[in-house]
């Protein structure tokens, strides 16, 4: 049993602009679907959010039209249910198995109805003003807003700091505008901004305001959301090229779709890009530069197709719009001609191989192969920015380019506690989100305990 | 008001001077940082190093040269009116420590990045001697200023429409000559900070040199900005932008440097070509 596709734009028309792809279902087809979900608590493995949204209870919800109360519900855990709704990589709908037998539900797309038809069009304007001890947020990425709304919640007065002109973090600057439209963003920040949360934009902390100065004006907990976004593929050896770009630069340009930056970055970019990368990051990358006449744009990933950390739909899309997949391939270098600007790139074919009873992806040897290509977009290996270190000399960073907190309590120094992508492996809005609210807990047990 | 522009100053052939307000960087900017700007809501951040910073009035200024896009919508902005975004002070700040002798050299509006260091190097003690070196005589800036941030200064245009005919470099070894000098500063394009980091070496004087790469961030996120030193590559947003020359590859420089368009490129070509070329760029 298929489930109802959700509506999209026509192939050629979305490869001219870089609105939104996914049109979100129709009230009737979100009933549809929402109809097929088995009513009762059936004990096969249940569809499970990281964020623990109650999925059943939602589509319960959406069952019987009310979508309010569905948004609701969502809310109780999740405080960017349209985002989520959009760009979450859903985890909950892989392993969802009913009577025994897979069944593919897009719980995804549900959530988007619910977080677009769903908020109450009087939505009560309670501008609590909390007068509670202060927080500050160090970053607005999913991590930082879901503490900052849970804190401001709870009673804290909230204050987010961002360093970058417009906040949101990678979900502005990361996530291109084609699967997230930055108004759905603005309406999200908008609500957690009700409830009483202060953001300061164009404030590097370490900077422009140190943490001695936070605590002179009275904060009494920072958290570090500041995520993963340090270009450190471009400083191993042999990475050294001109065109070879990383990701962050890539989307950051595109993403934003800033008005000159497009059509400088249009100059820049060369013909045939090659992207490499098994995550949205690099789907995303390939998708913008698609948009960009002339290009032509090959994905490189070392698992197969259906293994892509990418949520189907979407790799349905890409491959609708013109992207070259090359499944089961393992970069291995950057060629060079004699000028020194990137001519090829350097892969070997990978195949499953049995090892003790399970099956790796092991490289086939001797299978190399050259992609020809001029550019090469980077897309995996962001480590934290090393810059954080001149916020505090406590803060250190671990090998492999994490913020070194303690993980169960998220908590790196004294008052100081971190989140999000800096210190979680997991790529992902959603655990970054998971990350966020468990940092915030933490936290009031510690602003609570002490005082 | 935030990042509203207080003062405003034409200083030579479109290079203008804007005093804008911005509370939290005039604390904590030191010599040789600089702030990323937005003049639009949407458009495009450009790095500009804060020429001057006065603590008690929160005000930072800046001093460019209207290039392309972004810096002639800068240059059309009045007084009162604000910038979409000023952020920072990025960039490592430069250590200045009392050495002796220093020499700052910079050519055409370089002078704007190096009138900071001048200032530093004499408030830490050492007898600073600027070398300013344009084109034509209209490209010289920032005189003034410089006379009063150096001890001695010398002059030099290609063209001899000023004080004397020269390069930079011919002063510098008539300097050299003369002094036991301890530091040289050079803000330039890559070709003159090549030669002069050559004529350093040769003498065994320390150099260090400020780049003007292509910075689409600032602030260590994208990686336009890499330079490579000592054969490892670094990022000039975080680690510079001020390097010591002799370890600095600048042929992987050149090809990092914002492109600057040669003389007759930025000139307008006058008549119906002119009238074209002006059509499609707008
Ligand atoms: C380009 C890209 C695309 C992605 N796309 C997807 C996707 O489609 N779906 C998905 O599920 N996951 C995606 N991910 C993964 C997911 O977005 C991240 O895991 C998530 O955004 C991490 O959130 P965060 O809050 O930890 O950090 P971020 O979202 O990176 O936010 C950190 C914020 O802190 C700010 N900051 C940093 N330092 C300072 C400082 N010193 N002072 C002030 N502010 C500071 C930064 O400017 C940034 O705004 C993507 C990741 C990247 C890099
Ligand atoms: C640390 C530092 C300090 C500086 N301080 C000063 C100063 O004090 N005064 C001053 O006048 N100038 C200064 N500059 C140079 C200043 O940034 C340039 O003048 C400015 O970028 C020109 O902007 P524009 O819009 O006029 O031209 P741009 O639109 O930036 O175009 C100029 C050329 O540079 C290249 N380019 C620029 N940015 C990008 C990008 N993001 N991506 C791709 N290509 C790009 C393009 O090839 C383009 O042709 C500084 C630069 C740096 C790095
Ligand atoms: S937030 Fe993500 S994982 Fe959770 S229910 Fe929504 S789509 Fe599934
Ligand atoms: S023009 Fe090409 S080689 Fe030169 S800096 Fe830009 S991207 Fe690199
Ligand atoms: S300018 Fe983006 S990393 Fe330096």
């Amino acid at each position: 049993m298929q489930t109802t596709p959700i509506p999209i734009q026509d192939c050629e028309k979305r490869l001219k602009n870089f609105r939104e792809v996914e049109l979100g279902f129709l009230k009737k087809t979100a009933i549809e679907e929402a109809r097929r979900f088995p009513q009762s608590r059936v004990p096969g493995r249940q569809p499970k959010c990281p964020l623990g949204i109650d999925i059943l209870e939602f589509v319960r919800f959406l069952r019987e039209g009310e979508t309010s109360e569905a948004y609701e519900k969502i809310r109780e855990k999740n405080d960017l249910p349209g985002v989520c709704g959009r760009i979450c990589s859903a985890p909950c709908e892989e392993d969802f198995v009913v009577g025994g037998k897979q069944m593919p539900i897009d719980v995804r797309a549900l959530e988007r109805f619910a977080a677009d038809h769903g908020r109450p069009r009087f939505f009560a304007k309670k501008q609590c003003e909390p007068q509670g001890v202060m927080v500050a947020i160090v970053g607005s990425g999913p991590a930082g807003l879901s503490a900052a709304a849970l804190l401001a919640r709870a009673g804290f007065r909230v204050t987010v700091f961002e360093s970058l002109p417009h906040l949101g973090g990678i979900l502005r600057y990361g996530v291109a505008n084609m699967r997230l439209s930055s108004d759905v963003l603005n309406a999200e920040i908008e609500v957690i901004r009700g409830l009483g949360v202060q953001f300061q934009t164009n404030c590097c902390i370490g900077r422009t305001v140190t943490l001695e100065e936070l605590s002179e004006q009275g904060f009494a907990a920072v958290l570090l959301a500041v995520g993963r976004q340090y270009p450190a593929p471009l400083k191993d050896p042999g990475m050294d090229a001109h065109h070879v770009i990383c990701a962050s630069e890539v989307l950051l340009k595109l993403g934003a779709s800033q008005k000159n930056f497009v059509m400088e970055f249009q100059r820049r970019l060369g013909q045939q890009i090659v992207v490499i990368g098994d995550h949205e990051l690099a789907l995303d990358c390939a998708r913008a530069c698609l948009r960009l006449e002339g290009k032509q744009v090959t994905m490189v990933f070392p698992r197969a197709e259906e293994d892509l950390f990418c949520h189907r739909n979407e790799v349905e899309q890409a491959r609708a719009e013109g992207v070259i997949f090359e499944a089961m391939t393992q970069f291995q270098n950057v060629c060079l001609n004699d000028q020194g600007d990137v001519c090829a790139v350097e892969c070997s074919r990978m195949d499953y191989a049995e090892q003790e009873g399970q099956w790796i992806v092991m490289p086939v040897p001797d299978s190399e192969v050259k992609i020809a290509a001029d550019t090469v977009i980077m897309t995996q290996g962001q480590t934290v920015n090393p810059d954080v270190k001149n916020i505090s000399p406590q803060i250190k960073l671990s090998r492999s380019g994490f913020l070194n907190a303690n993980l169960e309590t998220a908590c790196v120094y004294q008052n100081v506690f971190a989140a999000g992508h800096a210190v979680i492996p997991q790529d992902g809005i959603v655990y970054a989100m998971r990350s966020g609210r468990h940092a915030a807990e933490k936290m009031i047990d510690f602003l609570s305990g002490d005082s | 008001m935030e990042f509203q522009i207080i003062n405003k100053q034409i200083i030579g052939r479109d290079i203008k001077r804007l005093d804008v307000q911005a509370e939290a960087i005039s604390q904590k900017v030191c010599p040789g940082q600089f702030v990323m700007v937005a003049p639009e809501e949407d458009g495009k951040w450009i790095p500009l190093t804060v020429v001057d910073a006065d603590a008690r009035r929160g005000m930072i200024s800046l001093i460019f040269q209207e290039h392309e896009h972004t810096t002639r919508v800068l240059g059309k902005l009045g007084i009162h009116e604000t910038l979409f975004s000023v952020a920072g002070p990025f960039g490592k700040p430069s250590e200045i420590k009392q050495l002796g002798v220093v020499i700052c050299i910079a050519t055409g509006v370089g002078a704007a990045q190096i009138l900071p260091m001048a200032k530093a190097y004499k408030k830490a003690g050492n007898k600073v001697i600027g070398i300013l070196s344009a084109a034509t005589r209209k490209e010289i800036i920032l005189e003034p200023q410089m006379r009063m941030a150096c001890h001695r200064i010398f002059i030099t245009t290609e063209d001899g429409s000023y004080q004397r005919r020269g390069t930079a470099i011919d002063v510098l070894r008539e300097v050299l000559d003369r002094e036991e000098v301890h530091l040289v500063y050079t803000v330039s394009s890559v070709e003159r900070m090549r030669e002069i980091a050559h004529l350093t070496k040769e003498r065994q004087i320390p150099n260090l040199i400020q780049v003007q790469t292509v910075m689409s961030c600032g602030r260590g996120i994208c990686g336009s900005c890499r330079v490579k030193v000592r054969n490892s590559i670094e990022l000039s947003c975080e680690e510079g932008p001020e390097f010591d020359a002799h370890v600095m590859d600048f042929d992987y420089l050149k090809r990092r440097m914002i492109h600057v368009k040669e003389e007759d490129e930025l000139v307008p070509a006058k008549g119906i070509q002119g009238f074209w070329k002006r059509f499609l760029n707008e």
